[in-house]
């Protein structure tokens, strides 16, 4: 089997269009988004430390320091970490190798989006530079994003440069996918990550360009003079909030379906059985998903106001998402089920990962019920829920995937001790940061102030609690991060397929595995699966 | 003496019949301000009219404001000795619903006409109604109505934000042509100037203040409304464009799906002929 060509050539990785490069180019970029917005997420924490100002300069300069912190903390996590980590890294360097493809559909129009992506990450990182910094959080809401002083045209150019970018990746691996699959190899032969792939990114390719348009009318409105969404002159404010979550609830699919196909392939591989209930976990599941994924969004706004029965139709949609999700998690449960788990270190990220599903499943539950969401909904309960739901989650299927991964796309194994130390960290940290925050938005404590001052007194030392776990988060990440970085320079050899897995990305290429992927063409049998393990 | 006596009542007759004279004539510095009557139409939104009010219908016969079907309505302050502009409202209104299609005076919402005139009485009202000549039909879904207690007049009017005053020297009330469109738990939905709306713009304000009440068969007219948003400036329902964007880039997505399948195709087509 050939292999990747040693020696570090850098117009080779500029002008790249191997998919598997690009796939490393992504997963440089979010690690370096992820590491910035984590400061800021260090920012937050330290502020929120004590009532009253603590790190920001002074009580009136305060709120807008904090406003950019919040800002980039959730713009670089979503649009610069999450879904580039996910659908970008992953679904590049993995996809083409699990449907036995050479490459992907369209490869110079691969390289364009990575590099539309860095362009991105560069426009997200101006923040720090331009003196209107934007503070308009991830969301945009006008009126407040066209009224304030913060540099709003940064944050479209943001979202437009990290938009066309993943509609470009989410064009190319739906041909690669429906198109480029090896001979013979049917749609239930799929690996359980291609799936989640193909149906986060038909969510992907469907909704990006509403939110496109949305923040288009935005910049037009504030800087143009037109009024889309300035209610005195005809504009409807609320519009704006529809348009974003018609995008950006969908856009959590997006993010949660890769991560699940992560799990899916750690867990087959490391428990060595076959998916649990693989048909309902991919049709009713992720399929089902696909199709309620854009009929969910209006709870994002039960707090703005609109008719009680689409307020009750809205809850029974929302309710209902936990029926493919529970599918899902059923049959990750089932694929553990009896099996011969190996617990290294993807599979504690793993094991991890159905804790966190649970946890952020049922906070979810009274979130999702009208009665319940005005209460909570604008409290640090919302704010420790998505984070574990989706952001811990997400994070911690971003992870898994280099560690399991990482045999294949640096020839290297990881240092197995250190990996588990990162792990126990992360783990333990965010649980100390957000298990605080939940109690606390019971009881009142509102997302995103910067002082609460105002509020009972005890919530001052639950948010000193929530700061050192943060902190334990930090050493975790970097325990973790520095053991790639050091692993792939000096990790042992890793041998071509130290799992034992039965994907074709184990079995049938060099590690790492060089141009063309396949030494030969590859063809399945009718009953090949990727899941073969009895 | 006397003729002295005679002189001065005279004189002050004189002044007195000016004095009428010039009180009861109209004059130039009548003309209003219209926007004194300026309704601050967002901090009256959603303010809840008729609450335990008591009114008195075509004939005489108290009921309570709240006693009314449970639909949108068509709030119209007038009094019935008026005029002009009252009638004119009346004429105005009758005409606009002609061209409302999707819902029907009378069993998708009501006209509530509410004098804020204390003077007002049943044969006035009766006289009023009769001008307008509107089709007698028992559920045309018109009333016609009167507060019972004077007093509170004022307050009610107030609490929606609709300012009218009575000018001695006109011997008239002056208040805006505005209706209000409430929703049918009572609370104003929407304030309309009926001279300067169109028949759409009161099938959309109706919809809007119904929004609560939506049956599956009316499902197209509730998403034909959200095409739509109130301009608070024109005063009138203008398309709303960014629904528009927002569809056309929906659909780009999807047509994006299907183009780069076809390109795809094409390409290896083009290849496999070349080969």
């Amino acid at each position: 089997m050939s292999s990747a060509s040693s020696g570090f050539k850098l117009g080779e990785w500029i002008f790249t269009t191997d998919h598997k490069r690009i796939g490393v180019l992504y997963l440089i970029g979010s690690i370096a988004a992820f590491a910035v917005a984590g400061l800021m997420a260090l920012l937050i924490r330290i502020e929120q430390s004590s009532p009253g100002p603590t790190i920001v300069s002074d009580a009136y300069t305060g709120g807008d320091q904090y406003n950019v912190w919040l800002y980039f903390h959730g713009a670089a996590m979503i649009l610069g970490f999450l879904i580039p980590g996910l659908t970008g890294f992953a679904a590049n360097y993995l996809l083409p190798l699990m449907i036995g493809a050479k490459d992907v559909a369209f490869p110079r129009i691969n390289a364009l989006s990575v590099w539309l992506f860095w362009a991105g990450i560069v426009v997200a990182l101006l923040t720090f530079i331009v003196p209107d910094k934007p503070d308009v959080m991830w969301t945009g809401y006008p009126p407040y994003s066209i009224t304030t002083a913060g540099n709003t045209a940064l944050y479209v150019f943001t979202v437009h440069l990290m938009g066309f970018s993943s509609i470009l990746a989410a064009v190319n691996f739906l041909v690669t996918i429906i198109y480029m699959r090896a001979p013979g190899m049917g749609w239930n032969q799929l690996n359980m990550f291609v799936w989640s792939c193909l149906t986060a990114l038909i969510i992907q390719l469907i909704f990006v360009p509403v939110l496109a348009a949305a923040v288009t009318l935005l910049l037009f409105d504030r800087y143009l003079g037109t009024h889309f969404f300035d209610p005195a002159n005809g504009g409807d404010v609320l519009l704006y909030q529809n348009l974003f979550w018609f995008y950006s609830h969908p856009a959590v699919y997006v993010i949660f379906l890769p991560a699940m196909g992560i799990f899916y392939e750690i867990f087959a591989t490391m428990a060595k059985n076959p998916i649990f209930n693989y048909k309902a976990a991919v049709y009713g599941g992720m399929c089902f998903i696909v199709l309620i994924s854009g009929e969910v969004w209006i709870h994002h706004l039960y707090y703005s106001g609109m008719p009680d029965w689409l307020r009750i139709g809205q809850m029974i949609t929302t309710l209902m998402i936990s029926v493919p999700v529970g599918l899902m998690t059923i049959s990750l449960f089932g694929t553990l089920y009896k099996g011969a788990i190996t617990f290294n270190v993807p599979m504690y990220y793993g094991t991890a990962a159905l804790y966190l599903l649970l946890i952020g499943g049922l906070t979810g539950i009274p979130l999702a019920m009208t009665v319940m969401a005005v209460h909570l909904g604008e409290t640090s309960f919302v704010h420790a829920h998505f984070h574990f739901i989706m952001g811990i989650f997400s994070t911690f299927a971003v992870f898994a995937a280099v560690d399991f991964w990482f045999p294949k796309i640096a020839g290297k194994m990881l240092n197995e001790k250190q990996g588990k130390l990162g792990f126990w960290f992360n783990f333990i940290g965010v649980n100390i940061t957000f298990w605080p925050l939940f109690i606390i938005g019971v009881e009142g404590m509102p997302r995103r102030y910067w002082d609460y001052s105002q509020f009972p007194v005890h919530f001052g030392s639950y948010h000193k609690i929530a700061t050192i776990g943060a902190f334990i988060v930090a050493i975790g990440m970097v325990l973790t991060i520095s053991n790639w970085l050091i692993s792939a320079i000096k990790g042992e050899k890793a041998p071509s397929n130290p799992w034992g897995s039965n994907s074709l990305e184990w079995t049938h290429t060099a590690t790492p595995p060089g141009p063309g992927n396949f030494p030969t063409p590859v063809t399945v049998d009718a009953n090949w699966t990727p899941y073969n393990y009895k | 003496m006397r003729k002295i006596a005679w002189l001065m009542a005279m004189t002050l007759w004189v002044v007195l019949l000016g004095d009428g004279w010039a009180i009861s004539k109209p004059t130039d510095n009548s003309d209003i301000d219209p926007t004194l009557f300026r309704v601050d139409e967002q901090k009256f939104l959603g303010v809840k009219f008729g609450n335990e009010v008591t009114l008195l219908d075509e004939q005489g016969k108290p009921f309570q404001f709240a006693d009314l079907p449970n639909r949108p309505f068509v709030l119209v302050p007038a009094y019935y000795t008026c005029d002009g502009a009252c009638f004119n409202i009346g004429i105005s209104l009758k005409e606009l619903l002609k061209d409302v299609k999707s819902l029907e005076a009378g069993k998708g919402f009501n006209v509530v006409f509410v004098s804020f005139d204390k003077n007002d009485t049943t044969e006035g009202l009766t006289k009023f109604v009769q001008q307008l000549d509107l089709p007698d039909d028992p559920i045309r879904g018109w009333r016609f109505t009167r507060f019972e207690q004077p007093d509170v007049i004022k307050r009610e009017m107030d609490k929606i934000g609709y300012k009218f005053f009575w000018s001695p020297a006109d011997r008239t009330f002056f208040h805006p042509t505005l209706i209000l469109i409430l929703s049918p738990e009572g609370r104003v939905a929407r304030y309309l100037n009926v001279l300067n709306v169109t028949p759409k713009d009161v099938e959309l304000a109706l919809l809007e203040a119904k929004s609560s009440q939506f049956k599956p068969s009316e499902s197209l007219d509730y998403l034909v409304s959200l095409c739509y948003s109130y301009n608070f400036k024109e005063g009138r329902y203008t398309l709303s464009i960014p629904v528009f964007v927002g569809l056309g880039s929906f659909l780009l997505g999807i047509g994006l799906l299907f183009a780069s399948l076809g390109i795809y195709r094409l390409i290896h087509h083009r290849k496999n002929i070349r080969k």
